[in-house]
């Protein structure tokens, strides 16, 4: 068990205390409390893509940006011409950079790993949603533009996914353990945080689950193998300094966001808020799991 | 004579039955480990009496937790917290022994043995004196938190602190492995008892788990606990003998 693994035991506690004492956490104060943690580690983690892509990379800045908007606009135009399929493929998206960014530093030397990150990817995404599954449906339905996302409950498809990638994901670290490809440390804490998520996932509302996982097990994981790379790379390298790497392209992020936050108020824009963020997240996911695939191979390489 | 003074335990009564196979399995244990502190190196016996000493300890309580649990159909909190505040802090001395070599200071002694006596003194305030009705769930969370607060310091010490470091530190590969071990008994086998906490009235889980039943977690995972965390203990001494003997 590492430090975040730690944290992240820690803070399931003291919620699970909180909804003892109370009851239950009001969806304002799960959005509110979801909502800081996103701001302070949720977006920052995906802010310095341009240097880690950039550093010991041919690529110039200019076809970099290019590149990056460019893929965040066809996306875009992806999710106007086909919301079901953008959004389905934003969860093998999402799912597939999950499970890099959990194994990655394992270095697992076999042909299929990337099929084992999409299958842990799959087994998290679709436990989170299996066991929320009422709670999802109902917050989709409530909107007309998302209301057609609630296809993923139908037809036994979740469950599915649900059965056969936990069943995948842990028979492939067994094979993984056999073959003494990973060590038996590894094996029993990536068992016990499989178990931890389903317990999460199982107990808390949704919002307090991804959370929990995004913020604590994700993104604060990525910073510390981003501070720690550019560590070697930037001379000098403090907390300060990395924060005011990180803080332009957040700034950035969340001043979009307003932005579009007042423009919908003022002309009443005919898009929901949950589609607008499930739009904002997956445009922004794009170029930063095809930057962070080219970031696991770089310290990977090393 | 001895059966006809027994009470009998009923063939679904899982409860009694678990108490009489804990304190089969720990007095068993118990003299197992006693017994192979002959095996071992000077250095390690103490490690083995310690173990020998939590299996024997919770052996007894067993053995009246079974009579009183047949006698009254309760659960019999005030044994198990003094089995617990008896035989958990020696299971922390168990890592003061085994990082000791490595340089494991009294102090890291006493801190353990205070986590653990904080975290039992206060989960037995919790569990023996809730008030019930409108405050039982305010009482029962509030020294929750207090307790666990004893449970995640051990946890931090045993995973990432103090001890975690000195077993690094130790240039044994038995020692490390063997520490890594006891703290994932700390980790996992440990979870259940604020896991059963939560289960009681008032408790968050109370309506998932009936409070009855969790004696029966309880007794499997104190058995599995005492016996396993000796288990570890005798291997490590096993194998660091054998060592120093071909050395």
């Amino acid at each position: 068990m590492n430090k975040l693994l730690f944290i992240y035991i820690v803070i399931c506690y003291l919620i699970a205390s909180v909804f003892t004492l109370e009851n239950t956490i009001t969806i304002q104060n799960q959005l509110l409390g979801s909502s800081i943690l996103v701001i302070i580690f949720g977006i920052p983690h995906g802010a310095i893509d341009n240097i880690l892509f950039l550093t010991e990379s041919n690529l110039s800045k200019k076809v970099f940006y290019l590149l990056y908007f460019l893929s965040m606009l066809l996306y875009c135009f992806l999710w106007f011409i086909s919301p079901l399929y953008s959004f389905i493929f934003f969860l093998f998206m999402s799912a597939y950079h999950f499970g890099e960014s959990q194994l990655s530093n394992y270095n697992i030397e076999i042909n299929f790993s990337k099929f084992i990150f999409l299958i842990w990817g799959v087994a998290l995404i679709s436990t989170l949603f299996l066991y929320n599954a009422e709670e999802l449906s109902n917050l989709f339905n409530s909107y007309d533009d998302t209301s057609n996302f609630s296809i993923i409950f139908k037809y036994n498809v979740l469950d599915f996914l649900f059965y056969s990638s936990n069943f995948v994901i842990v028979l492939s670290l067994l094979y993984l353990k056999i073959n003494k490809l990973i060590t038996n440390e590894i094996f029993s804490t990536e068992l016990f945080q499989i178990i931890l998520l389903h317990i999460t996932f199982f107990i808390f509302p949704v919002i307090i689950s991804f959370t929990l996982y995004f913020v604590f097990l994700h993104s604060i994981k990525v910073l510390l193998q981003e501070y720690s790379y550019l560590e070697q790379k930037i001379s000098g390298l403090n907390l300060m300094k990395f924060i005011k790497l990180l803080a332009p392209f957040t700034l950035l992020s969340l001043f979009f966001f307003i932005i579009f936050i007042l423009i919908s108020n003022i002309y009443n824009i005919d898009i929901s808020l949950l589609l607008f963020l499930i739009i904002s997240i997956s445009v922004i996911t794009l170029p930063h799991s095809i930057s962070m695939t080219s970031f696991y191979d770089k310290i990977n390489f090393k | 004579m001895l059966l006809s003074i027994m009470e009998p335990i009923a063939p679904d009564n899982y409860v009694a039955f678990t108490f009489f196979l804990g304190y089969i399995a720990m007095f068993a244990a118990s003299i197992f480990f006693f017994v192979e502190r002959g095996s071992v190196d000077k250095k390690w016996k103490m490690s083995l009496l310690v173990s020998a000493l939590i299996t024997g300890i919770a052996a007894v309580h067993y053995y009246y937790m079974r009579d009183y649990n047949l006698a009254t159909g309760d659960s019999p909190t005030f044994f198990r917290y003094v089995d617990w505040i008896l035989t958990v802090p020696l299971m922390c001395v168990e890592f003061y022994l085994l990082t000791k070599l490595a340089g494991a200071t009294k102090k890291l002694l006493w801190k353990l043995i205070f986590a653990s006596t904080w975290m039992l003194v206060c989960g037995y305030i919790g569990e023996a004196f809730n008030p019930g009705g409108d405050a039982a769930t305010s009482h029962s969370v509030t020294w929750g938190i207090l307790s666990t607060v004893g449970y995640l310091y051990i946890l931090y010490t045993v995973w990432i602190g103090e001890v975690a470091l000195l077993a690094e530190k130790s240039n044994s590969e038995t020692i490390k492995k063997g520490v890594r071990s006891l703290a994932w008994f700390v980790l996992v086998g440990w979870a259940i008892y604020p896991i059963g906490y939560m289960c009681m009235d008032g408790g968050w889980l109370s309506s998932i788990m009936d409070p009855a039943s969790i004696d029966v977690w309880y007794n499997i995972a104190d058995a599995i606990n005492k016996i396993g965390f000796g288990l570890v203990v005798y291997t490590i001494a096993i194998s660091e003998s054998n060592k120093q003997l071909a050395n």
